[in-house]
């Protein structure tokens, strides 16, 4: 082996290694974990442990509280993506527009929400949101509409944290998209125009294909981070109220840190890592039928 | 067009970014505040007196029954910014070199390696945390900042980000230095880091940034309360303080004040990272 | 379970002053503080004294976490003494004994009538609809459907144990439980109770001051919160025993905090210095005058300003027909999952009789270890 070879594996190994201690073989021992029993009593002796095949997958299959937060995190995604994708698109379209001025200032400004910490906005937010003293249903009561019980309500519970998701991210994607907007040739652009399109004709025709593919790689990343929203149920509303903002990685928390029931929470583990590997593959299949790969 | 018609956009942009902001200036309106004032009816928006009382109350170590000193926000700021460092210089110390061999050195193995690590792109970090806690946990590294600081140097992304910018590097240039007779390591650190410091600036960015926001992990390794991170530290504190708006907005200030500052400093190196790898042109 | 964190650098520093030894205090909030020691004792991270939740002892008890107790502590209150043991054994040193009591404010019941809440369910639920007419607008009481103390109170009061079967098995389907469930139910039904979890409730001693609600079900440290709300005097407000289903005397559901010297704690001898010293009657009085904590230790209570208070004698009367919550290691998660389902049956997601269903049925899940455990022999 030459000197070049030597030196690529040097240079590779410690980065190689720690990556296999610390995500490979957690993953295989979560898959581990996930078949047998392991709860509080195996952690104080695990001799009390026992080897449980799938039990602990069809308990999951039956359980109403792990579906219900399936549901919830589905919903989350649901309403979430959309929006967020929508948003960071307007956003682009309105910040790409010719005659913006002073461009750079806005341009932070949209994305400051997204760098700040989750934790401290979460914070801002909840409050935001009071049902009593909180400035939106201040400003909410100054137009006439009666206070919304914003965390409080299971009907708007999750609507709400979305409309602080979407404050959060949309400046991500609000720069993709501002680079994909910008190399749409302008060339078609003037062609359709004065073929006499009409603009969202022209929006749908020449924009939307030239910039698919960072659509459809922002709308996969979005399911993904979406699919694995912690943070803020935590946060905000510890998964409530009656249960409606439990997430599927909340009732993993609950169930490993919170009960320790580290078998049941692997299976939830997997569970969720095969969904968003489902989700992932079945974007990337319609994205190669749509020539957007 | 009318020059009215073309402030337009300009306007709604404004408005749009103002609205955005909204929330932190309010944050910050709102910390600035004398205690109680915020729990009214209606919420003032604006303070009536701005004081620091409530970073005093936060930061400032006070042997008073009840005080929040309690959660110790400038300690956990501390530890904050010392768990970024260290994340930020060992994440790189691993991952640039190997980005680098993974772009330029050919070595027996490269390709399946390579197949493998972007394998693992799609394992969502939570699924191995149970698991990485107990082997932690069997070497006592579990609250420790070690522990804490685990994950961050198993960075896929970095890797490939690294790789990514380094793909585009001259082969001829690092040959002729070869010839020269310079060894790997002085063409790395001599030739190589140079050209690509923007890009070390970015990689160096984004994990400080995600290491100061980082909250699950740290949550889960940590129980002493003298190694709390300040995202752990402020949720702590708002499960006990959630009454006192105007003490966790200030909080809230403390804990990402300094983000956005570095955000704001070296955007430039940011939106560049962003747009490096993502869009498909 | 409020402010202890808060004050124990106080009661430390006398210990400190007096024997030298340096005492680091680290306070946790008590929502958080179940999980933190579990995962402190996962992790190996035990400090070397916690205070724990007398409910919690059995699991610790298994988990072999504290120490076992040097001598019998003779100076308790007899429920106290049995509080902190399990399968007999002394697991803890007792330091604070505790139960529900619901608070009023003198003012609003004076308003509608009464002097103090009534003693039984059905006068107490007569009480509310007289407070509700005068303030048709308001929510008398305030239950938060994510505090599970106030439905185990009534629950407590059947003649049925909670547990059966060797606490391997729920018992929330028998008639005692039953119609504590359905009182529970039917004072949110009645518009008498607001459906709120505790993140919504605001400060609800502020509240209680300003009569926004006229009741408040809650622990003695509330007394010391009270005491130092500003605006809202000594005799504005008062405290009497929870409601009984009839007038037959009935179990009293106990609560309560007890110190333990975890298994981690390289000193030993110091540590049960300090908790001795905690435990001792001077120490104990002082975290009632600050706090509003009751003492385990008897002595604590023959002197004033014990001996004399009239509030304090209700929790004491309490303490006599007190009962504690069935040893299990599982028990904390038992009680947060009935009460789950006790919110969504005041929701409606439930009737009565299928939410006691549910209730057995995922507590005979949530037992299954321990019954598989108890059957092949293991030890506690």
């Amino acid at each position: 082996m030459n000197r070049t070879a030597r030196a690529g594996l040097w240079f590779a190994a410690p980065v190689v290694a720690l990556t296999f201690l610390i995500v490979v073989v957690p993953t295989l021992g979560a898959a581990l974990l996930s078949v047998t029993d392991f709860d509080i009593y195996a952690l104080g002796d695990v001799t009390r442990l026992r080897f449980v095949g799938l039990d602990n997958f069809a308990v999951l299959a039956h359980d109403p509280h792990f579906w219900r937060a399936a549901g919830n995190t589905l919903l989350f995604a649901a309403l979430g993506v959309p929006a967020t994708i929508a948003a960071s698109l307007l956003a682009a379209v309105l910040i790409g527009s010719a005659t913006v001025r002073w461009r750079p200032v806005w341009r932070v400004l949209l994305f400051a929400p997204y760098v700040t910490t989750l934790v401290a906005t979460s914070v801002v937010w909840r409050t935001l949101l009071d049902t009593r003293f909180g400035p939106i249903n201040a400003a909410l009561a100054a137009v006439g509409i009666g206070p919304v019980d914003w965390l409080g309500d299971a009907r708007t519970s999750i609507p709400a944290i979305v409309l602080f998701l979407v404050w959060k991210n949309f400046g991500y994607n609000m720069v993709v998209f501002s680079a994909a907007l910008a190399m749409v040739p302008a060339d078609l652009r003037d062609a359709a125009r004065v073929d006499g399109a009409g603009p969202w004709l022209r929006f749908r025709h020449v924009v939307l294909p030239a910039i698919g593919p960072a659509l459809l790689l922002a709308t996969v990343l979005s399911v993904a981070n979406f699919l694995q929203l912690f943070t803020e149920p935590y946060i905000m509303t510890h998964g409530g109220p009656a249960g409606s903002t439990t997430t599927v990685l909340y009732f993993m928390f609950e169930q490993g840190f919170t009960w320790w029931s580290l078998g049941m929470a692997s299976a939830v583990a997997l569970v969720l890592f095969a969904a968003i590997l489902g989700v992932t593959a079945v974007q990337a299949r319609l994205g190669r039928r749509a020539e957007w790969l | 067009m009318t020059r009215l018609r073309a402030a337009v956009p300009t306007l709604l942009v404004a408005a749009l970014a103002l609205l955005t902001v909204l929330p932190l200036v309010w944050m910050g309106a709102v910390s600035l505040m004398s205690p109680g004032s915020a729990s009214a009816m209606p919420p003032p928006f604006w303070p009536e007196h701005a004081s620091l009382v409530n970073y005093r109350t936060l930061l400032l170590p006070e042997r008073r029954a009840g005080g929040a000193d309690g959660y110790q926000i400038a300690r956990a700021a501390l530890n904050s910014l010392v768990l970024a460092l260290l994340a930020t210089g060992l994440a790189l110390a691993v991952t640039v070199p190997a980005g680098y061999a993974f772009a330029k050195l050919h070595f027996p193995g490269r390709a399946p390696l390579l197949q493998a690590l972007l394998a693992l792109i799609v394992v969502p970090a939570q699924v191995g945390m149970l698991p990485l806690f107990l082997l932690l946990k069997s070497v006592g590294l579990v609250n420790t900042y070690a522990g804490v600081l685990a994950p961050s140097l198993a960075s896929v992304y970095a890797v490939l980000f690294i790789r990514q910018a380094m793909l585009g590097l001259p082969d001829e240039m690092l040959d002729a230095a070869r010839i020269d007779g310079a060894s790997e390591w002085r063409i790395f650190t001599s030739i190589v880091l140079p050209l690509v410091r923007p890009v070390l600036i970015t990689l160096a960015l984004f994990i400080f940034l995600a290491s100061w926001s980082d909250f699950l992990w740290p949550l889960i390794v940590l129980s002493d309360q003298h190694l709390y991170t300040l995202p752990v530290a402020l949720a702590a504190m708002s499960r006990e303080h959630a009454r006192d708006v105007e003490l966790m907005m200030a909080g809230a200030v403390v804990t990402t004040l300094p983000v956005v500052l570095a955000f704001a400093l070296l955007q430039r190196f940011y939106f560049t990272g962003i747009l490096g790898g993502s869009v498909k042109g | 379970m409020s402010t202890q964190g808060a004050v124990a650098p106080q009661l430390v520093s006398a210990f400190t002053a007096a024997t030298g030894i340096a005492v680091d205090v680290q306070p946790l909030p008590w929502t958080a503080a179940h999980e933190k020691v579990l995962t402190a004792f996962a992790g190996g991270a035990l400090p070397d004294i916690l205070m724990v939740a007398n409910d919690w002892l059995a699991e610790l008890a298994m988990l072999g976490v504290a120490r076992p107790v040097p001598g019998a502590f003779a100076g308790a209150l007899p429920a106290a003494g049995a509080a902190v043991a399990v399968d007999g054994v002394p697991r803890a040193l007792p330091w604070t004994l505790d139960t529900q009591v619901a608070f009023f404010h003198r003012g609003r019941l004076g308003a509608a009538g009464y002097a103090a809440p009534p003693a039984t369910w059905h006068e107490w639920r007569a009480m509310g609809h007289a407070l509700k007419r005068r303030r048709p607008d308001d929510y008398p009481l305030l239950l938060l459907l994510d505090w599970p103390e106030v439905l185990m109170t009534w629950g407590a009061q059947g003649t049925e144990p909670l547990l059966r079967d060797r606490d391997t098995r729920g018992n929330f389907a028998t008639p005692g439980f039953r119609a504590a469930l359905a009182f529970y139910v039917s004072l949110f039904a009645d518009r008498l109770a607001a459906p709120l979890v505790g993140a919504q409730a605001g400060d609800t001693l502020a509240g209680l001051a300003q009569g926004r609600f006229a009741v408040l079900p809650s622990t003695a440290s509330t007394v010391g919160d009270l005491n130092q709300l500003a605006g809202f005097p000594h005799a504005a407000w008062s405290l009497a025993a929870m409601p009984t289903p009839g007038p037959r005397p009935a179990p009293v559901l106990l609560a309560g905090a007890s110190l333990v010297v975890t298994r981690d704690c390289r000193d030993p001898a110091r540590a049960w210095q300090l908790v001795r010293f905690l435990c001792a009657p001077a120490a104990q009085r002082r975290l009632h005058a600050l706090t509003g904590d009751l003492p385990a230790a008897s002595a604590a209570w023959a002197e004033a300003p014990l001996a004399g208070d009239p509030l304090a004698a209700v929790f004491a009367d309490a303490f006599t027909r007190g009962v504690g919550a069935p040893a299990v290691p599982e028990w904390a998660r038992i009680v947060f999952e009935v009460q789950a389902i006790a919110e969504r049956t005041v929701r409606g997601e439930f009737g009565i009789d299928a939410a006691t269903a549910a209730m057995d049925t995922r507590v005979d899940a949530i037992l299954a270890k321990r019954r598989w455990l108890l059957d092949r022999g293991r030890p506690a």
